[in-house]
């Protein structure tokens, strides 16, 4: 695993990072956010979880609607994002924190991040990241979460990053004061 | 530089991301990029719907797999001719409510 600079103002403390898997020709940020415009992909992979749709948690929605919705919430994501990189460390006030909110431990559910769910617009994109600083943070996973819990193999298979991470950042002696935390778009 | 962005640096991967450019590009081309990926759409629900590959619809087109892979990575900028075609091909409509001689698309 090495360390990927997405934004990372030169003279500063702070910045945002992400993970990148020896095996994978790109970091974990570059990949989810290529994944989440990618229509086919999104197609093929709404129609292996069409039980999920069906299943009323975020109300019946087709594959094709499904696929639409990821992308104009992938648009917006990276709108809030991509303005940060460009002003947001020029505002002392302002923060990486202000877009990563810690999450609590226990587990990944829904029920954990109701408290502010005012500040969530109802969107099933996540993108988890680990706290190093106030200002530094290092994502770790993006998913699609579709359901409650983390369950689901595709999820599953997203958490097992987050422990390696937690590994990696051990083994090169970098404390990390909170464990998780999540985008959200206020 | 501080103690962490120091240690940060020294595990950093070869390979800069890319995602700052992506999402520049994405913002420039927005209208049309939005387009190509609702016909995307399209062409992937009508692929499934009549249990067509992507190859089988190239074929129906007379263009090469690659082009329709293309199509349906939604990054192409789309004639009104290649429009047509998927149109007819598939007998889908890809936008609606344009009138041409006379006659509602919608």
């Amino acid at each position: 695993m090495r360390l990927s600079r997405i934004f990372v103002p030169e003279n500063s403390n702070g910045g945002l990072w992400s993970i990148h898997l020896d095996d994978k020709p790109q970091n974990e940020f570059d990949r989810f956010f290529d994944l989440v415009n990618d229509p086919e992909w999104l197609f093929d992979f709404f129609t292996r979880q069409e039980n999920d749709l069906l299943s009323g948690f975020y109300s019946d929605i087709t594959v094709a609607n499904a696929v639409l919705r990821t992308m104009e919430e992938a648009e917006e994501m990276e709108d809030v994002l991509y303005d940060f990189a460009e002003d947001g460390f020029k505002d002392d006030k302002k923060g990486l924190q202000y877009l990563f909110k810690p999450l609590n431990n226990f587990e990944y559910v829904i029920a954990i991040h109701q408290k502010s769910k005012a500040r969530i617009k109802k969107g099933w994109l996540r993108i988890y990241a680990i706290r190093l600083d106030v200002n530094c943070y290092i994502v770790t996973v993006g998913a699609i979460k579709l359901t409650l819990d983390m369950r689901r193999e595709h999820l599953a298979a997203e958490l097992k990053k987050l422990e390696l991470t937690k590994m990696f950042l051990r083994e090169n002696g970098i404390e990390y004061p909170e464990n998780l935390n999540t985008f959200q778009d206020e | 530089m501080n103690d962490l962005q120091e240690k940060l640096g020294k595990l950093e991967s070869q390979t800069p991301s890319n995602w700052r450019q992506s999402a520049k590009h994405g913002r420039e081309n927005r209208e049309w990029l939005n387009k190509s990926a609702a016909t995307a759409v399209k062409v992937l629900e009508a692929l499934k719907q009549q249990n067509l590959s992507q190859k089988d619809l190239a074929e129906r087109m007379a263009i090469s797999p690659q082009q329709i892979n293309k199509i349906v990575k939604g990054q192409e900028n789309l004639t009104l001719e290649t429009i047509s075609k998927l149109e007819i091909v598939l007998g889908i409509q890809i936008f609606s409510g344009i009138v041409t001689h006379g006659k509602s698309a919608a």
